[in-house]
């Protein structure tokens, strides 16, 4: 039996209460960890799906990984990337500010909303501070990868508060997409219509970056 | 859905086009700047709006 067929504890030991959730996180858990394996996923879902929580504190917990995924991308990024000047630190340092607030009000939502807030995974963003070019081309694939999550869950949360903030936060991470992707020489809005991802894909695209 | 899909892509464009015509992060009032409200974008009410566009329509 291959190892993706083994059902995981952290996953085995997940009771899913509503079919909201499950539709929305677990299913693409399984989705992703049918391909990469389930190593891949359960340090975002089994945190997700604390036993209790509310199905927008699902979502919310959800947004605060990626969050807190870009934050620390940032905070590293300024001090680490070789050569990194002009425009481009002041970039960046201006997305570490702004990765910062998201996280911040991330939390205070997610605290609101009767859950335990999450400390940062283990990160590990390998080759992408060796250059200028290298940097931006990692920060293209979070920003973009964020907006289209956010995209993807918001239709997920039931209040209205948490949705406004979600919005709130999605237009800031398009803005940044835009910025990153100027300062790369590439079309800041590819899309006429923003691609939404699902959680499956969101976990793929993360898994190279979080230190299982 | 659909207005979703639009509203991320109108911020792109804001934000590219604000870089491009010069302007920093912020200032210079509410729609100036690449990324003007801060990390938390503010909404505009439907009134404000008519105010803003007003002068371009016929």
């Amino acid at each position: 039996m291959p190892a993706t067929d083994v059902p995981h504890a952290d996953l085995a030991g997940v009771r899913v209460h509503g079919t909201t959730r499950a539709a929305f996180i677990v299913r693409g858990a399984l989705a992703a960890a049918s391909v990469y394996g389930l190593g891949a996923v359960t340090p975002f879902v089994g945190r997700a799906l604390a036993e209790g929580d509310s199905s927008d504190a699902d979502v919310l917990k959800f947004a605060l990984e990626l969050e807190f995924l870009e934050a620390a991308y940032y905070e590293q990024a300024v001090t680490k990337v070789k050569g990194l000047s002009g425009d481009v630190l002041d970039l960046a340092k201006r997305l570490r500010d702004d990765e910062a607030e998201h996280v911040s009000a991330l939390t205070a939502a997610i605290k609101e909303a009767g859950a335990i807030r999450l400390n940062p995974l283990r990160m590990d963003f390998g080759d992408a501070f060796t250059s200028t070019a290298a940097f931006l081309k990692t920060a293209n694939t979070f920003e973009d990868i964020g907006v289209r999550a956010y995209n993807g869950a918001a239709p997920q949360i039931a209040s209205r508060e948490y949705l406004a903030t979600a919005g709130s936060i999605v237009q800031v991470e398009a803005r940044h997409a835009a910025l990153i992707r100027v300062a790369r020489g590439r079309p800041p809005a590819p899309d006429a219509f923003e691609p939404t991802s699902e959680v499956s894909e969101v976990l793929l695209a993360l898994k190279p970056f979080i230190d299982t | 859905m659909a207005a979703l899909s639009i509203h991320t892509v109108e911020a792109r464009h804001a934000a590219a086009l604000n870089r491009l015509a010069g302007n920093g992060f912020a200032g210079g009032g509410a729609l100036v700047g690449s990324i003007p409200d801060g990390p938390l974008a503010k909404p505009m009410t439907m009134s404000a709006v008519l105010r803003q566009v007003k002068p371009f329509l016929a």
